[in-house]
């Protein structure tokens, strides 16, 4: 279990479980300041051959850089040539419903769940 | 800030150590007196001691003369008994005379000079005898004047044994006062002995512990001043620290400001850009066949909205957009859409294709800025045939609003008609246009998420269904007023709250002729 977080947000990776799981609200500026949680992205993607899942269910806030990056992952993971990607939305969070919608019209193959 | 209150602290010290010397000089010197008051007591002593001594030797002289007085008188009286000279005779008797006078003299002397009880008893018990000794003595001096034989010499034997006795009294009595004299005065050099050993003892054992006591106060008061001055220094290093720290502080509010200064001028700029690319009311009006109302109020940080209308032929074209975040970036980027449209609107008629060739544009930009930016953006184009409108609509943006000339109110969802602009090198494949029927009296509403969004201090949000609402209830109005019916509701939601986002309305009403 690897850790990212400040009071506003925590990110999780989980290698033993193949999930990366944000919580609370990620504001972060530019790319720069998102390196760290694209590392853990790429770290997640790079666990072939298993079914990965990114958790956004307890994520209230990602600011356009956050969907910059997770769009630039779906196009990553075209290449990806086994395991099924998962991302795992809330209906309550109002920005969720049409930006991951966009992710999986970038990743056909993405598995949507949002509940 | 130098250490001025570490030597002021410092010299307090040394002051206090001189007042205790000081204290301590004063105790000995009192110790001192007391030895010196004691000296000359043992001194009087001394000297009543040697009267006492005196005294004893005047008594001890006039005992002596007594004894020498009564043994003379014995001898002279004997003498008188053997001698036939009438001469001799009488200076026997003369001198006798004179003996018995320089006893009484002794005897009155010592008397007056003060004697004991015992002594005064003594001296009552001899006068018995002397008086026997003296009878005897005058009838054998008496005798022996005329010229008798001396009738019994046995006379003589009792005199002298009188006399003898007389004579051990006074020796005892000599005895006596030259003991007790002694006594006096081994007495009294022992107690001066004893007392100013006592003395010398008490000025050393004073001495000793005011050095110690003294000492301690001072190896005291040291280690304080050492603490003092260790606090003094901690002091002055937090206070350098502070002083440090605010200094910091301050240029960061320098800097701070000057950022200020610096966001200020971006705001303005910002504001300009979007105010100069608006369209004006002379091109709103050209299109004959619509009632067109727009509103645009710049957050009060730069936002990223556009809308722009503009015709080509006989199409008018609307397009609305929203780029993300806020500041300058965002703003240039709108910027960036508002010319990449009207460029590729010039070319191409087909608005998918313009979307796409935006995109294009836009993404090549976006990534060269080294940005993340991108944005929500719909192109509509729109023909007039026999007073009915055809829109078509392209792009994902907020849901399409339209109030139907009787009211009814239709939305519809924009999420596949289009792909956020600026995110990906192609949208292409995810375009889609949406066909929409304008009779008269028939409007349509494009807005940004800051009329949706918009909050208010309870961070609640003004939400879709407001706008619906607003628009239904005020759908007969020209496009005008519904926008500023839209404007005013939202503005009432918001209350004292400052704007966040940018708020962008077109309203766009078919006709009726």
């Amino acid at each position: 279990m690897k850790k990212i977080e400040d009071e506003n947000y925590c990110v999780t990776l989980d290698e033993d479980s193949a999930k990366v799981i944000m919580d609370g609200v990620l504001r972060l500026s530019g790319a720069a300041e998102f390196t760290p949680i694209v590392g853990f992205l790429n770290d997640l993607l790079a666990l072939e051959e298993k079914d990965i899942e990114i958790d956004l269910s307890k994520l209230e806030f990602m600011n356009s850089s956050g969907i910059a990056v997770l769009s630039k992952l779906m196009i990553s993971a075209r290449q990806r040539k086994s395991g099924k990607i998962t991302i795992r939305g809330s209906l309550s969070i109002p920005w969720q419903t049409k930006s991951l919608k966009n992710l999986q019209r970038l990743l056909p193959a993405l598995e949507l769940i949002i509940e | 800030m130098s250490k001025p209150e570490t030597t002021i602290k410092r010299s307090n010290i040394r002051q206090q150590i001189v007042i205790i010397l000081i204290g301590f000089v004063l105790v000995m010197g009192i110790v001192g007196f007391s030895a010196k008051i004691g000296i000359n007591t043992m001194q009087e002593n001394k000297e009543r001691l040697k009267e006492i001594v005196n005294t004893n030797n005047q008594k001890f002289n006039l005992l002596t003369i007594m004894s020498d007085a009564i043994r003379d008188r014995m001898l002279i009286v004997y003498d008188m008994t053997n001698t036939q000279d009438t001469f001799e005779l009488d200076d026997l008797y003369l001198l006798s005379g004179k003996k018995v006078r320089d006893f009484i003299n002794a005897r009155e002397q010592l008397v007056a000079m003060g004697l004991t009880d015992k002594q005064l008893k003594q001296l009552d018990e001899q006068k018995d005898k002397l008086k026997q000794a003296q009878t005897i003595l005058n009838s054998i001096i008496e005798q022996a004047i005329n010229e008798q034989e001396i009738s019994n010499i046995s006379q003589i034997t009792q005199a002298r044994s009188a006399n003898n006795t007389v004579l051990k009294s006074l020796l005892d009595m000599q005895n006596f006062q030259n003991i007790k004299a002694q006594e006096q005065l081994k007495l009294s050099e022992d107690l001066a002995r004893k007392t100013g050993i006592q003395l010398f003892w008490l000025t050393l054992f004073a001495f000793i512990s005011s050095i110690i006591v003294v000492s301690f106060i001072i190896r005291h008061m040291l280690s304080q001043g050492k603490k003092l001055d260790q606090a003094l220094l901690e002091l002055h290093q937090s206070n350098v620290m502070l002083e440090r720290r605010v200094e910091e502080r301050t240029n960061e509010l320098m800097l701070t400001r000057s950022e200020n200064m610096r966001m200020t001028a971006e705001l303005d700029a910002g504001r300009k850009i979007q105010e100069i690319i608006l369209p004006t009311g002379s091109e709103l009006e050209q299109i004959k066949s619509l009632d067109i109302a727009a509103f645009m109020q710049p957050a009060d940080e730069i936002g990223g909205d556009y809308y722009d209308i503009l015709t080509y032929g006989d199409r008018a074209y609307f397009g609305i957009g929203d780029v993300t975040g806020h500041g300058l970036e965002s703003g240039i980027v709108m910027l960036m859409v508002q010319a990449s449209m009207r460029s590729h609107l010039q070319q191409e008629g087909d608005i998918s294709k313009v979307l796409q060739m935006v995109n294009e544009t836009l993404y090549n930009n976006i990534q060269r800025m080294g940005t993340d930016k991108n944005l929500s953006l719909a192109l509509c184009s729109y023909q007039n045939s026999n007073g009915i409108g055809e829109i078509i609509y392209c792009g994902q943006h907020e849901t399409i609003i339209i109030v139907r000339n009787d009211g009814d109110i239709e939305e519809f969802e924009t999420d596949d008609l289009g792909f956020p602009v600026g995110l990906v090198d192609s949208i292409s494949e995810f375009t889609n246009i949406l066909r929409i029927e304008l009779k008269p009296g028939d409007a349509m509403v494009l807005y940004t998420d800051g009329i949706s969004e918009a909050a208010n201090e309870n961070n609640e949000l003004f939400g879709i269904d407001s706008l619906k609402k607003i628009i239904k209830n005020n759908y007969q109005l020209s496009a005008e007023n519904i926008k500023t019916s839209i404007v005013q509701a939202v503005t009432d939601f918001i209350g004292s709250k400052s704007l966040y986002d940018d708020i962008s309305l077109v309203v766009i009403k078919q006709k009726s002729e």
